[in-house]
């Protein structure tokens, strides 16, 4: 039991909240806030309500002021704007009387509170007679310890001060600078030492719950968190918010105390204002507070919030099955198309949807993708239809676009990115026919050949028989099939006629009917092929088709403006036209003189 | 129809046919002459290839292509030409040339005319063609 209040005693004596913090608070009084109240109208404060009962704007101002403790009435009592401008309530509420006018009366608050002010500036320190220590502005020595009283010198702003200190003792030197006796040991002569210096509170701002974009028809909504980073409590905290592209619903908040470490959360609302594009605001907010002197301490931040542009546009894209019933051969799959368009300003806009599908899909039931439309002011319309693939395979959709006109100027959104690729599974057949040679004699032969592809991901059955013109007869080969053709693999089938009778022919058309694994039918057919089959010719024939030939080859050349150096002539022979054609020439054109020559020689004679 | 071709060629005769006539004027008639067939001959000797290349480029194709125009055909033309002045040149020289001979006649005898030559000879003709007939009969 003894040692049990022993203990107690030892516990009380070390842990004394009071003990250590009485030395570090002052009674002062603290700046609640400003408050602009007409009739009728209550500042909220920590445990207190001040209301207005009336405001009498003669030749000197004057209202009444009712003082609420916890919802119960305690006082009321008159103040103007002259010497009255000031009451004190219980010792620990302040009202000041700043202005009187237009049915307002504008408050300053204070309340009455002991507070910390004062920090750790040195610590608590072991003295021995003697001994001293320094800091930037004052020095403190210990000249010695007797009968429990420390005798200590303190110089302070070049100035000496003695004094004797008993333990628990200390002294606000000045505003600045405070001693504080913790402790005297008579035993070991020792004296612990702290000195102190006021505190103050720093400000520091974040953004929390910032969205990635809002809507123009939305608030911009996001929480402002002010810390007190600093060492003593913050006042008479104001934050204002102002934007230039859009209007704040609250420009001023108050916070009355907010205490070192601690965190107050303000809702910021802007309301954007309304425009054609996507573009950032800048949001300004600015935080200013007072410590228990009156000092102002300030931070500000500018906040970027997007705001999208007041036509919004989104498209989706549903692949479905199609029905077992469906008796289309083919594709398997149809997608269904949402586009939704909204316009969230305040006034009604024409705009124009357009939709771009894959080259390999058609729409249903719609002759474009395109839809012009006035969608009224905040409304939303959507866009619904369905395409279908001509053929399988893995697709992707671009997204939607809407164009739009404000004030003269074009507008282009597109609709957010359509994610992943969408396959169509399904049969495709491709089929190819082709000839050795479209040119042929009676009696020869040539291949026709057929090349079928399955391009789908489904097997195919089937089936084909060819049909040979008159003219020509079979020969060998694969001219008629059937079977099962495996996806993404091709067949090919050869077979070889003979010419029997000259002339022109076309070959008819290749059907190749198809059938796929639920029984669905289709067919695809080949393109028709010309074929010449010319009469036998005989060697003299065949000789008078050289010189053709040959005739056609020169002047085949003489037209390309070529060299005819015909590699057979030498140039003994080419001198001999030369040659030749000269005297020719000359004979001929010397007939004449000649003639006319001997005429008059024979006249004349 | 390449045009630089064409011009390459037309330089080439116009130097050509400019010598001849040059040399025709200020030298002789037949060394001329003598030029005209002799320079294409050596250049077909000495450089067969590119010379009957040159030859046979076609400058044009007249009537829709039915006449194409080689350089030979207008080695042929300018030939033609060239033999043809040559040629009257060298007649109307001799025929000026006799005509003074005749005006210096020294036996002082009547100049006979080209028109009285003429009828004297068509007479002579129609006399030796009524003889012949009366021996026949």
């Amino acid at each position: 039991m003894y040692k049990l209040l022993l203990l107690t005693i030892v516990l009380i004596a070390f842990i004394d909240p009071a003990s250590s913090t009485a030395v570090r608070e002052e009674d002062i009084w603290i700046f609640q806030g400003s408050f602009e109240l007409g009739t009728s109208e209550r500042a909220y404060l920590e445990g207190y309500t001040v209301k207005v009962n009336d405001i009498n704007e003669s030749s000197t101002s004057t209202a009444t002021l009712l003082i609420y403790s916890n919802s119960v009435f305690m006082q009321a009592f008159e103040v103007d704007t002259g010497v009255n401008n000031e009451h004190t309530y219980d010792g620990e509420l302040k009202v000041q009387v700043d202005s009187i006018e237009d049915g307002k009366i504008s408050l300053n608050i204070y309340k009455h509170k002991s507070e910390l002010v004062w920090i750790t500036d040195i610590p608590k320190t072991s003295f021995k007679t003697g001994d001293s220590l320094s800091e930037d502005d004052y020095r403190i020595t210990l000249n010695g310890i007797n009968e429990g009283v420390a005798q200590v010198t303190v110089r302070l702003e070049e100035e000496d001060y003695e004094r004797t200190y008993s333990s628990g003792d200390y002294e606000k030197f000045s505003d600045d600078f405070m001693i504080n006796i913790v402790y005297i040991n008579k035993n070991t002569q020792e004296v612990f030492i702290e000195t102190l210096k006021p505190g103050a509170p720093q400000i520091k701002m974040e953004i929390g719950n910032l969205q990635e974009s809002y809507e123009p028809n939305e608030y911009v909504e996001y929480e402002l968190i002010v810390t007190n980073n600093g060492t003593i409590p913050l006042h008479g905290i104001i934050l204002t918010t102002e934007c230039a592209d859009g209007d704040v619903e609250l420009v001023t908040q108050q916070h009355s105390i907010l205490d070192p470490e601690k965190k107050k959360k303000f809702q910021i609302r802007v309301k954007p204002d309304v425009k054609p594009t996507s573009r950032n605001i800048t949001i300004h907010n600015s935080v200013e507070g007072y410590d228990y002197r009156g000092n102002e301490y300030n931070n500000e931040m500018d906040t970027e919030a997007t705001v999208n542009s007041y036509i919004s546009i989104e498209k989706e894209v549903r692949s479905r099955d199609k029905s077992s019933e469906d008796p289309e051969f083919g594709t398997e799959q149809y997608f269904q198309v949402n586009i939704t368009v909204a316009n969230m300003a305040g006034f009604q806009t024409a705009v124009t949807v357009s939709d771009v599908l894959p080259s390999e899909f058609i729409p249903d039931d719609i002759d474009s993708t395109e839809w012009p439309m006035v969608i009224g002011a905040g409304e939303t319309k959507s866009i619904q239809y369905f395409a279908s693939s001509t053929e399988p395979g893995d697709f992707t959709f671009e997204p939607a676009t809407i164009v739009w006109k404000d004030n003269g100027e074009t507008y282009k959104m597109q609709s957010n990115q359509i994610e992943g690729t969408f396959h169509v599974s399904g049969s495709k057949v491709v089929l190819q026919k082709e000839l050795s040679s479209s040119y042929m004699l009676v009696g020869e032969v040539i291949d026709i050949s057929l090349k079928i592809t399955n391009d789908g991901d489904r097997d195919i059955d089937i089936s084909f028989r060819e049909t040979i013109p008159d003219g020509l007869s079979y020969v060998n080969g694969e001219n008629e099939w059937e079977g099962r053709l495996v996806a993404g693999k091709a067949r090919e089938f050869t077979y070889t006629v003979k010419a029997e009778t000259s002339g022109e022919y076309y070959l008819p058309e290749t059907e190749v009917s198809l059938s796929d694994e639920k029984g669905k039918k289709d067919s695809v057919v080949s393109d028709q092929l010309f074929l010449f089959i010319d009469d036998e010719i005989t060697e003299i024939e065949e000789e008078a088709y050289e010189e053709t030939y040959n005739q056609v080859d020169a002047s085949a050349s003489y037209s390309d403006n070529k060299q005819i150096a015909d590699p057979e002539i030498t140039k003994t022979e080419a001198a001999g036209f030369l040659l030749s054609s000269f005297a020719t020439l000359f004979c001929i054109i010397a007939i004449v003189p000649t003639f006319a020559y001997l005429f008059i020689s024979r006249v004349y004679k | 129809m390449n045009i630089a071709a064409f011009i390459g060629s037309s330089m080439l005769f116009a130097l050509f046919a400019i010598v001849v006539l040059f040399v025709l004027i200020n030298m002789s008639s037949r060394l001329a002459l003598i030029i005209l067939i002799v320079v294409p001959l050596i250049f077909i000797l000495m450089i067969p290839d590119i010379s009957i290349a040159f030859l046979s480029v076609e400058q044009m194709s007249l009537a829709n292509g039915l006449v194409p125009v080689n350089n030979f055909h207008i080695l042929l033309m300018l030939w033609s030409t060239l033999i043809g002045v040559i040629l009257y040149t060298e007649f109307l020289t001799w025929y000026l040339g006799k005509g003074m001979k005749m005006k210096k006649n020294p036996d002082g005898s009547n100049k006979t005319s080209i028109s009285a030559g003429l009828d004297k000879i068509v007479y002579d003709a129609i006399g030796k063609a009524k003889r012949i007939l009366n021996r026949q009969k």
